[in-house]
Formats: C-alpha cells, sequence, structure tokens
C-alpha cells in the first residue's frame, strides 16, 4: 500500500542556510507521526514545504499518489492535507462559529448566485455548514464560546479554534506545528486527548509537531526526529525514547518517562 | 425562512427609497441641486467599488483611473463607431473588468504600501497615456460634445432624467454589494482581509478571490466612469486624476472602512463639499484635510462609528 504522504529526499536551503536536507519519511493512512527535534531543526520549515507554503529547492512530495510540489496551499488543502501554524492564526474579527465555518470553506454546498440573492437552498446550506461546525467546536470543547469573537477568546481556547478550523475541511491528514505550545500540563494533556479522538474518530491521519514528549510519546505511533535539517532517527516511541543520538540532541539526560 | 424575511426587508427598502427618488428632482430647488445629487450618487458607485477592493485587505490608489478606462471607452465607442451610449457603456465596463484582471493577476501579489504604489503609477501612467495619445483621445483637449444616454427613445441627458438613471445603477450596484458581501465570495474575500495565510490554509484560492474582487471593483468603476462621461458630455485627462483617486479614499475612510454602507455615507459627505465651499475658493482644500483629520482623530472607524461612539460616551456599554 501506497503511504498517504510521500516525502524524498527533501532539501531546502536558505541562502547559506540548510534548513532540511535530503529528508525522506512518509505517512500513512491512519497514523499518528511524531516529527520532533530541538529549536531551529527545521521542523516548520519542513511543514511548509509540505503545505505548499514555500517549495523545496530539492526533492519530491506526493500526497494521496499526486505529486504536490509547486502547487498552492489551497490547493493542497482541497486534495485533503490541511495544516495548524505554531503561533496562533485564527481569524480575530470573526465569531468562534464563523471561524470554523470558514475552515469548511471549499465543502460547502452554498453557491455564489444563492448566496447573493439570499435564497432558501443557501439558506439551508449555511445552516448545515453551521451545524456540522457545531459539532466540531463540540468536539474540541469550545462549543460555548460560539458566539463570542475569536480575538478576544483566552489563549487556550483560540489554540483549539486553529485545529477546529484546520479539521473542518475534513482532511485526510492533518499537520499540527506544537498544538500544547504555551498550554499548562493539563491542557497540553487535553489537547492530546482531543487528537486521539480526532484521529479516532474523523479517521484523519496526523503529523504532529510538539515539544510535549509525554503528549508525543502518548499519541503518536511512529516518531522521526530532526536535528539541523537532518533525520536522525525514526523508530516507535520506546525506540526513539532510548536512542543515544536522540537523546544525545533532544532529549538530554532528562529520563522521559 | 431568515432568508425570505431578508429578501422582503431588501424589497422593502428598494421600494422605499425609489419612492423618495421619485420625487427628489422636483422637490430640489433648483438643477444645480439636481446636478449635486447626481454627481453624489456617481460618487456613491465610486466609493462602493472603491470598498470592495478593500474588502480583500487592498488599497487601490489608481481607482479614478480605471473610472477613467471606462469613461474613454464608452465614449470612444459612441462617438467613433456609434455604438449606442446604453450599449457603449457596458462594454465599456466588461472592458474595464478584464484589464483590471490583468493588471490584478500581475500587482495583486504585492501588499500594502507596495500596492499602494503601484496602483498610484497606474493611475499616472493613463494619465499620461490619454495626454500622449492624441489621435484617439483628443490628448489634453479631452473629448467634446459625447452622445448621451438614450434608452428606448427616452433620453438621459437632461439632469432630472439622468438622476432616475444614475439613482437606478447606484441602487443596483448598492444591492449588489450587499449581496456580493454576504456571499459565498464575501466571505473569501473577508477572509484574506482578515488573514491572508489561514485564508490560503483553509482552501480559499487567495490570488484568484483578489484578482476577482479587483476586476469587479474596477470594473464598477469603470462603469461610473462611462455614465459621468455620457452625463457631463465631456472628458478629459483632468476629469480622472489621481486627485479624485484620493476623494474616494477620503470618502471611504471619513464613512467608515469596515462596512460597505460607510462608503456610501462618505460619498453623500464629500462629494457636495467642494461645491458648498465655493465661496472659500482656495481654502477648499485646506478644509477638506481638516475635516479628515478631524474624522481620523475623532471617529477612526468613519462615521457610521458614531451612533456606536456615542452608545459609549453615554456611559451604557
Ligand atoms: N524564511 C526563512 N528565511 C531564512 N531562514 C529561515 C526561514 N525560515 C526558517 N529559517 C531558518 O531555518 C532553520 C529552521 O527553522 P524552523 O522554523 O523550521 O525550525 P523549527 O524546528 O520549527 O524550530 P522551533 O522548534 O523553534 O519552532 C532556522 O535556523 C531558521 O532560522
Ligand atoms: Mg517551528
Amino acid at each position: 500500500m501506497t503511504p498517504l504522504l510521500d516525502v524524498r529526499n527533501i532539501s531546502k536551503r536558505f541562502g547559506g542556510l540548510m534548513a532540511l536536507s535530503d529528508v525522506t519519511f512518509s505517512v500513512g493512512s491512519d497514523e499518528v507521526l511524531g516529527l520532533i527535534g530541538p529549536n531551529g531543526a527545521g521542523k516548520t520549515t519542513c511543514f511548509n514545504v509540505v503545505s505548499g507554503n514555500t517549495s523545496p529547492t530539492s526533492g519530491s512530495i506526493r500526497f494521496d499518489g499526486q505529486n504536490i510540489v509547486g502547487l498552492r496551499p489551497s490547493r493542497i488543502v482541497r486534495m485533503g492535507l490541511s495544516r495548524t501554524y505554531q503561533a496562533t492564526s485564527v481569524f480575530p474579527d470573526s465569531t468562534v462559529l464563523e471561524n470554523v465555518v470558514r475552515g469548511a470553506f471549499t465543502r460547502s454546498q452554498d453557491s455564489l448566485a444563492g448566496s447573493i440573492f439570499g435564497t432558501g437552498a443557501s439558506a439551508a446550506a449555511q445552516a448545515r455548514d453551521r451545524a456540522d461546525c457545531m459539532d466540531i467546536l463540540e468536539q474540541v470543547g469550545i462549543a460555548h464560546v460560539h458566539d463570542q469573537l475569536a480575538g478576544a477568546l483566552p489563549y487556550g481556547y483560540q489554540r483549539r479554534l486553529g485545529v477546529a478550523i484546520a479539521f473542518a475541511s475534513r482532511p485526510k491528514l492533518i499537520m499540527m506545528d506544537e498544538p500544547a505550545a504555551g498550554l499548562n500540563p493539563e491542557e497540553s494533556q487535553a489537547m492530546g486527548a482531543l487528537i486521539r479522538a480526532m484521529h479516532e474518530r474523523g479517521r484523519v491521519s496526523v503529523l504532529i509537531v510538539e515539544h510535549d514528549m509525554r503528549l508525543v510519546m502518548d499519541i503518536c505511533h511512529r516518531i522521526i526526529v530532526l536535528d539541523h535539517g537532518e533525520l536522525i532517527a525514526a523508530g516507535s516511541p520506546d525506540e526513539i525514547r532510548n536512542d543515544p543520538k536522540v537523546i544525545e540532541a533532544y532529549l538530554g539526560t532528562e529520563l522521559v518517562t | 425562512m431568515i432568508a425570505k424575511t431578508g429578501l422582503t426587508v431588501r424589497l422593502g427598502l428598494v421600494v422605499a427609497a425609489s419612492i423618495v427618488a421619485a420625487f427628489v428632482p422636483d422637490l430640489l430647488p433648483n438643477l444645480f441641486y439636481v446636478h449635486i445629487a447626481n454627481l453624489t450618487l456617481l460618487s456613491g458607485i465610486f466609493a462602493l467599488s472603491l470598498w470592495i477592493i478593500y474588502s480583500v485587505g487592498q488599497l487601490s490608489f489608481g481607482h479614478a483611473a480605471f473610472a477613467g478606462l471606462g469613461a474613454y471607452m464608452s465614449a470612444l465607442l459612441a462617438m467613433r463607431l456609434e455604438v449606442p451610449p446604453a450599449i457603449a457603456l457596458i462594454i465599456a465596463a466588461l472592458a474595464t473588468a478584464g484589464m483590471a484582471a490583468l493588471l490584478g493577476a500581475v500587482i495583486l501579489r504585492l501588499r500594502g504600501v507596495y500596492f499602494v504604489l503601484v496602483t498610484f503609477l497606474f493611475g499616472q501612467m493613463f494619465t499620461l497615456l490619454v495626454l500622449n495619445w492624441a489621435d484617439l483621445t483628443n490628448g489634453a483637449n479631452g473629448l467634446i460634445s459625447i452622445p448621451a444616454i438614450v434608452i428606448a427613445g427616452v433620453s438621459f441627458g437632461p439632469r432630472p432624467m439622468f438622476f432616475y438613471l444614475v439613482f437606478g445603477v447606484f441602487l443596483a450596484v448598492l444591492l449588489f454589494t450587499w449581496g456580493l458581501k454576504r456571499s459565498t465570495f464575501g466571505r473569501a474575500f473577508d477572509s484574506i482581509h482578515q488573514n491572508i495565510d489561514l485564508a490560503e490554509s483553509c482552501g480559499i484560492d487567495t490570488a484568484r478571490y483578489q484578482v476577482i474582487a479587483f476586476a469587479i471593483g474596477s470594473g464598477i468603476a469603470g462603469l461610473g466612469g462611462a455614465m459621468m462621461a455620457h452625463y457631463i458630455r465631456f472628458v478629459s485627462p483632468d476629469t480622472f486624476t489621481f486627485h479624485n483617486s484620493v476623494a474616494f479614499i477620503t470618502m471611504l475612510v471619513v464613512g467608515g472602512r469596515s462596512l460597505f454602507w460607510g462608503a456610501m455615507i462618505g460619498a453623500a459627505v464629500i462629494t457636495p463639499l467642494p461645491e458648498l465651499l465655493r465661496d472659500f475658493e482656495g481654502l477648499q482644500h485646506i478644509i477638506y484635510g481638516a475635516i479628515l483629520i478631524l474624522v481620523l482623530r475623532l471617529l477612526p472607524g468613519g462615521l457610521v462609528s458614531l451612533p456606536s461612539v456615542l452608545r459609549r460616551q453615554g456611559g451604557g456599554q
């Protein structure tokens, strides 16, 4: 079986800096893959290259059997690969529900003409979108603030909203860039539970970058490790935990339990 | 259900506005005021169309040039090829939209001040082109005796008659802008305005929607420019200059950018000013500038934000 996402030999050069060199990995359907590594290792760059936000200097990326190098990010999202950002990213002046509806933009059955004239069919389609997005808000646990402006939400809720927006397009694969960044241990654990639930109920594969090792070890089937743009290890959580190279580069002497 | 009420409300407003409008030319003391009303409605069309471009987060400093493009194309079609003005202005509007789409595809990837600069340059280029392509445009002398719009034997040349026409077109543009704002396109436009990277990550083809907004906005400006040419019956390089582009932006800022009808209020406040300030010749531009500064200082959200500001001042939340 071909993997859902197949990344081969990608490199990314910023001037004299090789942010990624010759990185190869894949994500299977129904898999949760962790991508870890020290600050500046190239994790976000890897996401940006895969999502089409920047183009790789060399290498090939296939998603769902199709080459996606050179496609616009929106096109890649419509193929079923969505992402969240390391920094909180929402539509601040819109309500929480409207934010998620925008995430579902490409799935909506609302039509241009219908929505201009305000037809019944358009209203019905919008009602379906809203109901569907309320379900997603329910799932991420912020349905009770659905009518508040996203920009006014507490930080933890904005992180959840970011996940909800990315999930709303019903992706086959969702890439999450440090979803638990800045969360306290309880919130972080809840985020982990949330991602696992999304994976299990939404049948979505996950590629996750995260510094919270407990979360990563908890939810990932497999983990790959980047250091200075190079892939230095790949394996199960247990293998990674005990890999001397990984401990030296990233995990340090601190024991991870 | 909700949609139906929305539709009824809109139809009701249209009917009410039309009934009021039917009496306006007779109620105004003289033709000069009808003329001002006509110019105000034309400004309303320009400001609303500029708002459409602003709704994807881009500020065009070349809006008057697109109006001028429509004006010259329509006038030339009518004068040189004897196309009926009513048809010429539609062709001109579509052609203006087409040219804006081509230009937009190249320049819309620029953001902020870079986009502003390029649209400014486009406006200057338009003026230079019109001045120098004298064979076609009659250069600095401009085009005179442009035929009036005639539809089904009725001439819309006289000021009161033109009022009815421009009012109808203004209302159509207003309803269209309203519909567009609440449409799927409007949702895409606003997503781009608020957070372009996230919009792209939502699967919204931001480049395509920006070109669409730019083409629609500029095309409507072309339509307004064409109507103006057939109304004033004269167009020259001075009719649509950088100063007009700035005036349109001023309308947007003074009226309020956040809501599309702010543009309308801005047009209603700003357009009559130069005419009413005629007695203060020379001081005009200073007064104009003072008003702009005052509004920006006291009401950054424009005149549309006045009610909510007053409410806050009043102590209530
Ligand atoms: N647009 C850019 N231009 C130049 N250099 C860049 C650019 N983006 C990233 N870099 C550099 O590439 C390297 C990898 O950065 P990246 O953001 O991918 O790291 P990361 O693994 O996500 O780190 P963190 O854990 O801090 O988020 C860094 O040295 C960074 O400075
Ligand atoms: Mg990063």
